[in-house]
């Protein structure tokens, strides 16, 4: 045991100092005292770490000197041993109720009178740890907190432009609710209806958070650029995948309503099975039917939706699990069988919201919740009840070049090594009212690339591709020919023009190929297949028309779009 | 209760141990001892002189400590007697045992001076 300091307080002079030798032979540090007063002096001078108090003594016994360091160590644990010759069990119960912690009986023996001062401080030790323990226990909880305000406060600022006050929305989520994983999103689309998203992220505290920040960035960024939700899916998707942890993901729900066709689409993916509540009573359940978000891979994304009529009047529940895992104090779950009958028993629709949550409440009322509960109801009104609060968003969205053209021209090294499509696509884009068509962009020009590249700039024929040896052998001259390639070109050329609806696209790609001989006006419909190959019919079924022109070297496609409303 | 008279003087095991624990401060331990011990006798035939049961018990039970602690194993078991029969005490028989006390502290000190180192 290592050295500590002893104060001995005792007013016999001959037993203090056979005490005293002994304390010093065994290498502590002794301080002295003759009475309980002084004891009390030296106690507060010296800070000892054990006391040894004689029970009778003048001026001060040592029942008063011990209760007096008892209130000097405060929450520090200085232990008392009462020295006595006392023998009786009142006295030396008087000792201990006193705050003594052991006593050691007259005449000194030196082995136990060791002995009890390596249990002491054995205490003493224990004691101290369990202070510095639980003082670091604070400071942490005070710098978490401090930690989560901070992330609330920049969580708020992310997810700030939501609609979630809108009048035709009830929802709840607890104020810290970032902090048990829970999401919840919505927002006007530029081009009219509404996309709402709750999302609940696996764990809880800064982990289940930190998904939240890019997750909420990404549904309200491209929302307002228009974009639609499988793709605004497909990000989310991609963007939790790469940046959470293995076993770390998202159980989402994301909705889309258009107030306008009066419809609502729904992706589910590991969320409770949510309800579409019709006005006359009908209850239909749509269950989940994907995996949650941030576990596949962006080619294994299925963005599948359920698609509904809904009339005014008709409701859409969406929820966490929070609802049916609330545990009463018996540690039943709430359930879908509750929730069920609910729904089922009650014939005002406008109550339901309000009748669930008293009614979760109501369950667990006497038991910790476990885990907060979110949920969100949202009412399908006329078009024109919602109108005004839409054409706040629409003034603020940018609305984006309406009248314009481009040429983008690549040569044969471009050609090698360079897909010009994403950069094409980005510029497409930029009008606002394409985005939500970006996928069929995308096909388009995918489809024009690769027919002037391959059939017009590398003259490669489709009729290889009739087995897969032919196509085997297709892409191995397609790659022979792109690596050696040397001279040609294709240029795009695009033309926006803004019409009453909405906008037309015309695309036309040009090839250094000599073309071909086609017949009559040059027109492709959605259906031939014989020698263009499958690619320019599909784009002939995305387009208003599409047409081979010029020498055979220059296809070309209308696309057109229409607002929403 | 145990005879007084049965008990050695001196604890010769015990100032054994004494004399191995305080090497070389066994001689103020001594001094210490005695000099104490006077002032404790002094105090008891006070408390007997003003009939002060408190005194006395207080008194008894400091000093069956100290000369406990110093092996005089007769002494402190006389003085263990006078504190539990301080509360219904007989003061004639007090006065007659201070006096043997004192007779036997004579005892313990010339033993002690004989044994201390000069």
């Amino acid at each position: 045991m290592s050295q500590i300091k002893v104060l001995v307080a005792d007013d016999n002079d001959s037993d203090r100092l056979i005490l005293s030798t002994i304390l010093r032979k065994q290498g502590h540090l002794v301080v002295q005292a003759a009475n309980g007063q002084e004891a009390v002096d030296q106690f507060e001078a010296e800070k000892p770490h054990l006391v040894l108090l004689d029970a009778l003594m003048p001026v001060m016994d040592g029942f008063e000197a011990a209760r007096l360091i008892k209130c000097l160590a405060g929450e520090d644990l200085i232990p008392i041993i009462f020295l006595t010759s006392l023998k009786d069990a009142a006295s030396l119960a008087k000792c201990l109720d006193a705050g003594g912690d052991d006593f050691l009986s007259k005449p000194y023996n030196r082995v136990i009178l060791e002995a009890k001062i390596n249990a002491t401080q054995r205490m003493r030790q224990m004691h101290e740890t369990l202070q510095k323990q639980r003082d670091q226990i604070a400071e942490n909880n005070t710098y978490m907190l401090q930690e989560q305000r901070v992330a609330k406060a920049v969580f708020d600022n992310v997810a700030h432009s939501g609609c979630l006050d809108s009048p035709i929305i009830k929802h709840l989520l607890s104020p810290l609710a970032v902090f048990n994983g829970d999401v919840l999103l919505a927002a006007y689309k530029p081009s009219g209806g509404m996309h709402i998203l709750l999302g609940d992220f696996t764990g809880h505290g800064l982990p289940a958070a930190i998904g939240a920040m890019p997750l909420a960035e990404i549904f309200y960024g491209m929302t307002v650029k228009g974009f639609g939700m499988t793709d605004i899916l497909r990000e989310i998707n991609m963007k939790l995948k790469s940046i959470l942890p293995v076993g770390v993901f998202c159980c989402a729900g994301m909705v889309d309503i258009s107030f306008w066709k009066r419809t609502i689409s729904v992706w589910l993916g590991g969320l409770p099975s949510c309800y579409l509540l019709r006005q006359n009573g009908e209850k239909i359940t749509l269950a989940s039917n994907h995996l949650p978000v941030g576990v596949v891979d962006h080619r294994a994304f299925d963005d599948s939706c359920y698609q509904y009529s809904m009339e005014p009047g008709d409701r859409f529940y969406l929820w966490s699990d929070g609802i049916h895992e609330a545990r009463n104090d018996l540690n039943e779950m709430y359930g879908e069988e509750r929730l069920e009958a609910l729904f089922d028993h009650t014939e005002d629709h406008d109550l339901l919201f309000d009748r669930i949550n008293d009614d979760v409440s109501e369950h667990i009322k006497n038991s910790a919740r476990d885990d907060d509960i979110t949920m969100l109801e949202v009412l399908m009104v006329d078009e024109s009840e919602i109108r005004e609060q839409q054409m706040v968003v629409k003034m603020g969205a940018v609305s984006g070049p309406t009248d314009w053209s481009m040429s983008y021209k690549v040569g044969p090294s471009t050609l090698r090594d360079f897909n010009p499509l994403p950069l094409l696509l980005h510029q497409l884009l930029e009008v606002p009212g394409l985005r939500p068509h970006s996928g069929t962009l995308y096909t388009l020009l995918a489809e024009m690339f690769s027919n002037a590249l391959e059939h017009g700039v590398m003259r490669l024929s489709s009729d290889l591709k009739v087995d897969p040896k032919g196509f085997a052998k297709y892409y191995q001259m397609r790659q022979e020919g792109l690596d050696n390639l040397t001279a040609g070109f294709v240029e795009f050329n695009f033309e926006h023009t803004p019409t009453a609806e909405g906008g037309s696209l015309l695309i036309r790609v040009m090839d250094s190929g000599s073309g071909f001989d086609y017949d009559d006006d040059g027109v492709v419909k959605a259906g031939d297949g014989n020698f263009h190959g499958r690619g320019l019919p599909l784009v002939a079924s995305l387009c208003e028309y599409a047409r081979h022109r010029g020498s055979g070297n220059q296809f070309e496609a209308l696309f057109e779009w229409q607002r929403e409303i | 209760m145990i005879n007084s008279m049965e008990l050695p003087v001196l604890d010769e095991h015990m100032w054994v141990e004494l004399k191995d624990i305080m090497e070389e401060d066994f001689g103020l331990l001594l001094e210490t001892f005695l000099s104490d011990a006077v002032e404790r006798l002094k105090c008891i035939g006070e408390a007997i002189a003003v009939s002060d049961v408190v005194a006395l018990r207080n008194a008894a039970h400091s000093f069956k400590g100290s000369c406990g602690n110093i092996g005089a194993v007769r002494l402190s078991s006389m003085a263990s007697s006078l504190e539990q029969q301080a509360a219904s005490i007989d003061w004639a028989v007090a006065e007659t045992s201070l006096v043997e006390m004192q007779s036997e502290y004579l005892q313990v000190q010339q033993l002690i001076q004989q044994k201390l180192p000069s």
